[in-house]
């Protein structure tokens, strides 16, 4: 018989997952509470805790195992921290990816007893995502189906958190998609992404009518993520969406993930450069921005016409032209 | 495995999405050192052995079933 590899930590359980920028084998338990820690830090190092009673909180659930996470763990902190919330779940009209997805949000919300809110991406934008990418693609093009997908689902999720009056609007993002994003911008040259970006751990904005974002798992590694999820018993939908192959993420993905194997830890260090850069310039580069309010629905933007409004009258445009 | 101070080879089941592979080990080998051997990237994916989930430092010999889950559901 082979011997189980036990935790570092508590060095009777069995392990369950390497943190080899830490040096550690940790078991399900050890994991939980080192990433629950890491969810405290993420919200006390930005002050936001200390603000979250008596608050409203909108939680974007899509069913993936990051909002799965941060709805849990938030859920856990409401009731000492005395905020309520309420989650959201955007329906992008995926087929049975997006059903499915739906059902495990409704199901989650009933166990853990979080009223929620369905908003469908079809009657809110007069589009699904599967109508956009024939579209995109029919006119060949050059823009990625989640280009429009996340810039309409971002839309809604302010839209909704207005509606509903609340506080905070509060997401699944890990620390892998928030590196993945920075290199992201790095690679197009978009300095102004760089600056909005910095401080995006409850970066609290003062723009009217746009909600502060709270980001509970901007600290935990996805892989951390994922394996809390699994021990935690929440069960994974076996589709993956269709569109997410033709995202640039994924090979920024794949390379940030070859780069952590050969020097550990250094997701975290990309993280605090994005930090520092971005703090560093911020200033600089947003004071010659002047955020206003789109011309056509009245949502924030720093142009005339938001990227949502923009986007659906191209796609109206590229559709009469094919 | 070692019989008679003789090193032996094991077949390592493994499984990923849709995909199975048998693949021939030395005995006792370290999962990390599976996964390198087949062009996996040990911080992409999360390993479970005969159902339950382990990590890249642990060991597996003839006969274990090895589930190995992508990260990143899209990835």
């Amino acid at each position: 018989m082979i011997e189980m590899v036990l935790c570092d930590l508590c060095k009777k359980r069995k392990a369950v997952i390497k943190i080899r920028y830490a040096g550690l084998n940790l078991c399900k338990e050890c994991l939980s509470k080192f990433v629950e820690q890491k969810v405290m830090l993420s919200l006390k190092r930005t002050g936001v805790l200390g603000k979250l009673s008596g608050k409203y909180l909108i939680i974007a659930l899509s069913g993936g195992k990051d909002s799965i996470n941060a709805t849990y763990i938030m859920h856990k902190l409401s009731q000492e921290y005395d905020f309520k919330m309420k989650a959201v779940f955007v329906d992008e009209g995926i087929g049975e990816y997006s059903k499915q997805r739906r059902a495990i949000v409704m199901d989650l919300c009933k166990k853990l007893g979080i009223e929620y809110r369905i908003v469908s991406m079809k009657e809110e934008m007069g589009i699904s995502t599967p109508e956009a990418v024939s579209i995109l693609v029919k006119s060949r093009s050059s823009i990625k189906p989640c280009s429009v997908c996340g810039v309409f689902r971002r839309y809604l999720l302010n839209k909704v958190a207005l509606d509903e009056n609340a506080d905070y609007v509060v997401t699944g993002h890990n620390l892998d998609d928030e590196v993945q994003t920075f290199i992201m911008s790095l690679i197009r040259g978009d300095i102004r992404s760089i600056a909005r970006e910095a401080c995006s751990l409850g970066y609290e904005n003062d723009v009217p009518k746009l909600v502060s974002r709270i980001k509970p798992l901007y600290l935990v590694y996805e892989r951390e993520s994922l394996v809390y999820f699994i021990t935690h018993g929440f069960k994974r939908i076996s589709l993956s969406c269709p569109y997410a192959r033709f995202s640039m993420r994924y090979v920024i993905r794949e390379m940030i993930n070859d780069l952590e194997y050969r020097r550990p830890g250094m997701k975290y260090r990309i993280l605090a450069l994005k930090e520092r850069l971005g703090k560093g310039i911020r200033e600089t580069v947003l004071s010659s921005v002047e955020m206003r309010h789109c011309k056509i629905c009245g949502m924030p933007s720093s142009r005339d016409i938001c990227r949502a409004c923009e986007l659906k009258e191209l796609l109206v445009k590229l559709s009469q032209n094919y | 495995m070692v019989i008679d101070g003789l090193k032996r080879e094991g077949v390592v089941i493994i499984k990923m999405r849709n995909d199975i592979k048998k693949v021939t080990v030395n005995n006792k080998t370290k999962v990390e050192k599976i996964l390198l051997k087949i062009g996996i990237n040990p911080e992409s994916v999360i390993v479970f052995k005969n159902g339950k989930l382990i990590t890249e430092d642990d060991y597996v010999e003839n006969g274990d079933e090895i589930e190995i889950l992508p990260v990143s559901s899209s990835g």
